[in-house]
């Protein structure tokens, strides 16, 4: 579902509904740190589920043809080369994945360490047939938080990554979509009610309440960042019905 | 009328009828017992009552630094009263001449030096210039937290200050909750009544009598059990 920029709600806005609910008014009880932890694991916790954010990232094509996974990323969804900059595409190519690509990289032109694969084209297997050569396509793979690029990516100027984003690592203060505000309301406030009830027990009942609606909200806040929007649905349902595929 | 020190002590007093020149009970010692008792009942009531009206600001308190840990505090303007979590003091901020509602905005918040570890195992919870923490220890210090990188000349210190901090000016009106001024006069009146009632170890009314000098202790108030204990040792 899309939402515009300026609709985003701040940690703070959140954390004043909180401190409310909380009774934590002064912040003595727990540290504004806290609070806005809190908030954004939520927002973290949708993101790993809904993968709502997505973020794309350009780089110079390393030397290496190893790229680490930039921070605040993960699950990769699509990895281009291309020539040009970003103000300039020219020649795009997909990198596909290619299963269990594992190299050690590439320090120099001159230097080559080789890979290895289950479908390596170097590889007298009988089992696999039509195998494409790794000079003819371009493929990645990704090992310990690194992309691994095949050589062929060499002959493109950047690689272009486009990948599920973590929304508390994005470098702003307003980061909250406004239809899960209420789930991340509820959520921080029993976050906050089960820390506090290990030194006052008489919380137990309170956090017991805020317990109470927050499934409903939990599901309410997934089904609307997964929700496609009417016009991403439209466009597919038009596409599904001309059956030419 | 706002009731003033003076007319509080010399009230109570006239009522314990100490008002010659011989008292015993004097007007500094009447002064002392309000303080006692004042602290006493304010403490109780800021604690029952949601009320800011003993709130006193402080807008510049210096920061000092310790010439050997190096770090950096402030002592406490005014005595304070030691309520759960720090309460006492109600708020710490960055000075009137960095922000004009800086209290608003960035307020130091409390800790403890034994707590303070786990704050710096997160980002957020990092004590820095932005997130600042103040602690007690040493008293009367309050030390600073996360403002090793930058000099802070001032803070805004907000306390509930003692009842006890009276000033010199006895004609000032008392800040004190008015309705529990007639429980404050009670108890004093009943705190100076058990005061006259114990007698005195010795008597001592100037005049050089051998033949008057009393011989025995006074054991006890209780007249039938002393006249006893004085036959007893007569025979």
């Amino acid at each position: 579902m899309e939402f515009s920029f300026a609709d985003l709600l701040s940690i703070d806005e959140i954390k004043a509904d909180v401190l409310v609910n909380v009774g934590d008014l002064d912040q003595k009880l727990l540290t504004p740190g806290f609070y806005s932890r809190r908030v954004k694991r939520c927002i973290d916790e949708l993101g790993y589920t809904t993968y709502f954010l997505t973020h794309f990232q350009d780089f110079p094509t390393p030397e290496s043809l190893q790229l680490f996974i930039p921070s605040g990323a993960f699950n990769l969804n699509n990895v281009f080369a291309f020539n040009g900059d970003c103000c300039d595409v020219g020649g795009m190519q997909t990198v596909h994945n290619k299963r269990q690509f594992l190299m050690r990289g590439k320090t120099s032109a001159t230097q080559h360490f080789g890979y290895t694969s289950r479908n390596n084209d170097r590889n007298n297997d009988g089992f696999f047939t039509n195998v494409v050569g790794d000079s003819e396509i371009l493929f990645y793979a990704e090992n310990n938080g690194i992309i691994l690029l095949s050589d062929s990516c060499r002959l493109y100027d950047r690689i272009r990554v486009v990948f599920s984003g973590t929304p508390s690592k994005i470098d702003e203060q307003k980061i909250i979509p406004p239809f899960v505000a209420e789930y991340i309301i509820n959520q921080v406030t029993t976050d906050a009610l089960f820390a506090l009830k290990s030194k006052q027990p008489n919380l137990r009942l309170q956090w017991l309440d805020s317990q109470a609606g927050l499934e409903n909200k939990k599901r309410d806040a997934i089904y609307r960042l997964r929700h496609l929007s009417k016009s991403e649905r439209f466009t597919l349902y038009e596409a599904l019905g001309r059956m030419n595929y | 009328m706002a009731t003033t020190y003076r007319q509080l002590a010399y009230d109570l007093l006239t009522i314990l009828k100490q008002n010659f020149n011989d008292k015993e009970i004097t007007l500094s010692h009447c002064v002392y017992w309000l303080s006692v008792y004042g602290d006493r009942l304010l403490a109780q009531h800021i604690q029952k009552h949601d009320t800011q009206a003993y709130l006193q600001v402080f807008p510049q308190v210096p920061v000092y630094k310790d010439t050997v840990t190096q770090r950096q505090y402030i002592d406490i303007p005014a005595s304070v009263y030691d309520f759960d979590l720090d309460n006492g003091i109600d708020y710490i901020s960055y000075p009137y001449q960095v922000d004009i509602n800086s209290f608003a905005y960035t307020r130091f918040t409390r800790t403890t030096p034994s707590q303070a570890f786990r704050l710096y195992y997160t980002d957020e919870e990092k004590p820095a210039p932005d997130n600042p923490y103040w602690y007690r220890a040493d008293a009367p210090r309050i030390y600073l937290l996360g403002l090793e990188c930058i000099d802070v000349p001032f803070v805004e210190v907000g306390l509930q200050v003692a009842f006890s901090n009276i000033p010199c000016d006895l004609d000032e009106e008392i800040k004190f909750p008015l309705e529990l001024v007639p429980i404050l006069q009670r108890q004093i009146l009943d705190l100076g009544r058990f005061c006259l009632m114990i007698p005195a170890d010795r008597i001592n009314d100037g005049d050089y009598d051998v033949a008057n000098i009393p011989k025995q202790k006074i054991i006890s108030v209780n007249q039938d059990a002393q006249a006893q204990a004085n036959a007893q040792i007569t025979e």
